[in-house]
């Protein structure tokens, strides 16, 4: 009998398993992490999109926001804004708990005051983000008589002129994002 | 018997090399190409993924240098802030600098000889991040001596 015609030992047989194995192994682990990060960046480009549409409507709408009906606090803002895109329709930006969680939330943007219920029942309004552990307000208040420089506070008092720039500090479960920052005249 | 003997005789000579299953060489070639593509697609995916991170990064260092840059136009009168600690976005940390600069807005004139008011205020910001770094920089101008930002308010 030719020597070719035998077909493998074991020793062989076990060796090329062996590479094989390791092969596998090694191809395996790097798909598996090479697929955990493409989901990931999949997921970070997503929200960074959200983001930057959340950002082109608030510059919008803060740019061309009216000094009547402004009202605001660090978990919501009311404005009106003349912008021709909304209508010129009184806009509340709220972040709202979603369910029973206090750490899930969406921030809402609707196109009513909180207190008209009609409009409520016309308006149901719109989820921007979703998926947020923290989402807060700020407001720049403007220097006080030339000494003290702008600071950010969490509350505006109402019937004060609006403030001309606003943020919103927003954090997901993979961390905090850089803060939007809109102003009536941004550069 | 004679004839089963010839028979398998036969047999035996009909038995082709192909018949006979690959050589470890050959398995051991056939791994090797598997290993080799296997590599190319695992480069080209990380190739991709590495990509994006820095795409990423880079849209979030636009997205901080802007929101900076609103803020520091905003009361451009007030000093620059001091050097604060990086802030760490998505496992990255992204450091701040805020500088204002009085410039005349003309060529050939020196500033110190404009009175303030036509002087213009350069703001520059710039952001920088990563172990290797890299850094974006946007700049705006405002006129000196204009209205504050918070008497701006849009007229119904």
């Amino acid at each position: 009998m030719k020597s070719a015609s035998r077909g493998f030992t074991l020793i062989e047989l076990l060796m090329a398993v062996t590479l094989a194995a390791g092969v596998a192994l090694l191809a395996a682990t790097l798909m598996h992490t090479l697929i955990d990060n493409s989901a990931r960046n999949a997921a970070r480009l997503a929200q960074h999109l959200a983001v930057a549409d959340l950002q082109r409507m608030l510059e919008r709408a803060w740019a061309s926001r009216q000094a009547a009906g402004f009202a605001a606090n660090d978990k919501a803002v009311q404005f009106i804004s003349s912008d021709k895109s909304v209508g010129a329709k009184p806009i509340e930006l709220d972040c709202q708990s979603q369910g029973n969680a206090p750490k899930d939330l969406v921030l809402y943007r609707s196109l009513r005051q909180a207190r008209d219920a009609d409009a409520a029942a016309e308006d149901p309004g719109e989820t921007l983000l979703s998926g947020l552990t923290r989402c807060s307000f700020g407001y720049l208040a403007p220097p006080a008589g030339g000494r003290e420089p702008a600071r950010w506070v969490a509350d505006w008092e109402e019937g004060k002129p609006p403030p001309a720039v606003m943020r919103l500090d927003l954090t997901t479960a993979q961390g905090a994002l850089p803060p939007l920052i809109v102003a009536v005249d941004s550069p | 018997m004679r004839l089963w003997a010839r028979w398998r005789a036969g047999a035996r000579k009909r038995v082709r090399p192909n018949e006979c299953g690959f050589t470890l060489v050959e398995t051991l070639v056939a791994l090797t190409l598997l290993a080799v593509a296997t590599g190319l697609l695992i480069a080209a995916q990380s190739a991709a993924t590495n990509l994006t991170r820095k795409v990423l990064e880079q849209e979030t260092a636009l997205w901080l240098a802007r929101s900076r840059l609103v803020e520091a136009a905003a009361y451009p009168d007030r000093p620059p802030p001091e050097d604060e600690a990086p802030d760490r976005y998505e496992g990255v940390d992204y450091r701040t600098r805020i500088e204002y600069r009085e410039i005349a807005p003309v060529d050939g004139i020196e500033v110190k000889d404009l009175p303030r008011e036509q002087r213009l205020l350069e703001i520059r910001v710039q952001v920088s991040w990563g172990s290797r770094p890299q850094s974006m920089q946007l700049s705006t101008y405002r006129k000196l001596g204009r209205a504050a930002a918070s008497d701006t308010v849009s007229k119904p």
